[in-house]
């Protein structure tokens, strides 16, 4: 019976998502037919830009070198927050020292630091550094967060097995933590979008932003939002996929 | 196998008064041994500390003249005895992992633990989708598959149903044909009932008052055993 219930959800869910989608680009012909400004291209104009990008390679090409900046960087921050979360919340080194960085430091706009990192890491790593230091922060404070609240009870058992602390931290600390941890990863993967397109738009190597950038000086309007268009895809699916995981696991706990 | 307990000493850091003050006792086993007494005098502490995740301020737990090591006790606690996120059968694996036996013995003997406690068919289920009765039995199952010497339950039967407590007080007096067993509960019919070595906890600092044999004639200590629960 559930399972047929749910099935009905997800098309359901399709229909409101499509129908919305349709309702939007309708409101958007009739705008851009309405108004005839050169700032706003019809939706056909835009599939059209997209249709001839994906054909000569440029979209593909660039859309990759922007995943692979994305990912790279989170990989970045999901090892080191993770890492630093841990030892901020069970160690008591960490905790006296770690701890307090790391919330000192969350606050600072760290994406003013691109100019400076491009000196220090050179071009294509200052994109990927500031991208992981931006999203390294929600990874890290979810993740020492819930470290500190892991239930007594799962860890008395571990302990009382022989576990060591090792032990607790693969079978009680990080399953326990794993919904914050992709609570946190779910908000470092949108602000990853946005911080991707400054990174890619300040010094033009490749990526979405870049051509997001280069299309809005040349004034091809159609060619920005087709851009944009692709990097809120890419985000709104991430978001999704992370999501969709998240609801999966709480599922099969509680 | 003797359970030493001797000169033991703990109070909690945020209690100014002592649980155990040089407290003494002997369980012989295998035998099923029940730790009567009321609320708070100590009974899942005493359980805590020979689990070995409570550290006495003073004195020793020992089996046999040794001290208890890895593997020697298998603790299920009132709640939460199975860790959510493992299946069924990753948690009877559990202590096994953590004392690194080898992966074909820690198959061989999972499998024949789960069978012998008959919950083989929830071997993929995770603990949400079991009864209580049967998250139990599992967490039994575990402690027969860890070969541990001592099992420690706590309340074991408190959110049970009649029919799933008696099957329960069945598994444990079986499984305390090959070991020690300790079932701390507050429940008195129940414990005299069901036999086993009664052990009346009692006072702060906590002492054993009495010790007899449960089962039917136990019942006429009734009267007395009440008593002891109106002088805490």
């Amino acid at each position: 019976m559930e399972q047929v219930k749910e099935g009905y959800g997800i098309l359901q869910d399709l229909l409101v998502v499509t129908a919305t989608l349709i309702l939007l680009f309708a409101l958007w012909h009739v705008a851009a037919t309405t108004f005839e400004k050169p700032y706003l291209p019809t939706p056909a104009q835009v599939v059209a830009e997209l249709h001839k990008s994906f054909i000569s390679g440029v979209l593909v090409e660039n859309t990759l070198i922007t995943l692979r900046r994305v990912v790279t960087a989170l990989l970045l921050a999901l090892t080191l927050g993770l890492l630093s979360g841990l030892l901020a919340s069970r160690t008591i080194i960490g905790s006296r020292v770690l701890r307090p960085l790391i919330l000192a430091t969350y606050p600072i706009p760290h994406v003013t630091l691109i100019p400076i990192l491009i000196w220090i890491l050179g071009v294509e790593w200052s994109k990927i550094a500031v991208i992981s230091i931006i999203t390294y922060y929600p990874i890290a404070i979810s993740t020492m967060e819930w470290a500190t609240r892991t239930p007594r009870e799962y860890e008395d058992l571990v302990k009382s097995m022989g576990g060591s602390k090792l032990h607790l931290i693969i079978y009680v600390v990080i399953p326990y933590i794993i919904p914050g941890l992709l609570t946190g990863l779910r908000i470092a993967v949108s602000t990853a979008y946005a911080v991707v397109f400054i990174a890619e738009s300040f010094v033009l190597t490749g990526g979405l932003g870049a051509l997001i950038e280069d299309s809005w000086h040349r004034l091809n309007y159609p060619a920005v939002y087709a851009y944009v268009i692709t990097l809120a895809t890419l985000g709104i699916t991430s978001y999704t996929m992370i999501w969709t995981f998240e609801k999966a696991y709480m599922k099969r706990l509680t | 196998m003797k359970l030493y307990i001797e000169d033991l000493t703990f109070k909690y850091r945020w209690d100014d008064t002592y649980i155990f003050d040089s407290f003494n006792h002997v369980f012989e086993g295998p035998w099923l041994h029940i730790i009567l007494g009321p609320n708070g005098v100590g009974k899942t502490t005493l359980l805590k500390l020979v689990a070995g995740v409570l550290n006495p301020l003073r004195g020793s737990i020992s089996l046999e003249g040794g001290l208890l090591g890895r593997g020697d006790v298998s603790y299920v606690p009132q709640d939460n005895e199975l860790l959510p996120w493992l299946s069924v059968y990753a948690n009877v694996e559990l202590p096994l992992r953590i004392a690194g036996v080898n992966g074909n013995e820690r198959r061989l003997r999972v499998l024949e633990a789960l069978k012998s406690m008959e919950v083989l068919g929830y071997a993929n289920r995770y603990p949400k989708h079991l009864s209580g009765g049967e998250r139990k039995r599992v967490a039994l199952a575990r402690a027969l598959a860890s070969n541990s010497k001592i099992v420690l339950l706590d309340e074991p039967t408190a959110n049970l149903d009649p029919g799933s407590r008696e099957l329960l007080w069945s598994y444990l007096k079986s499984l305390a044909r090959s070991r020690l067993i300790l079932v701390v509960t507050h429940n008195v019919g129940e414990a005299l009932l069901e036999g086993g070595l009664i052990h009346i906890l009692t006072g702060r600092p906590a002492r054993v008052v009495e010790v007899f044999e449960g089962g039917e004639e136990a019942w006429s200590r009734l009267r007395r055993v009440m008593g002891y629960y109106k002088i805490s």
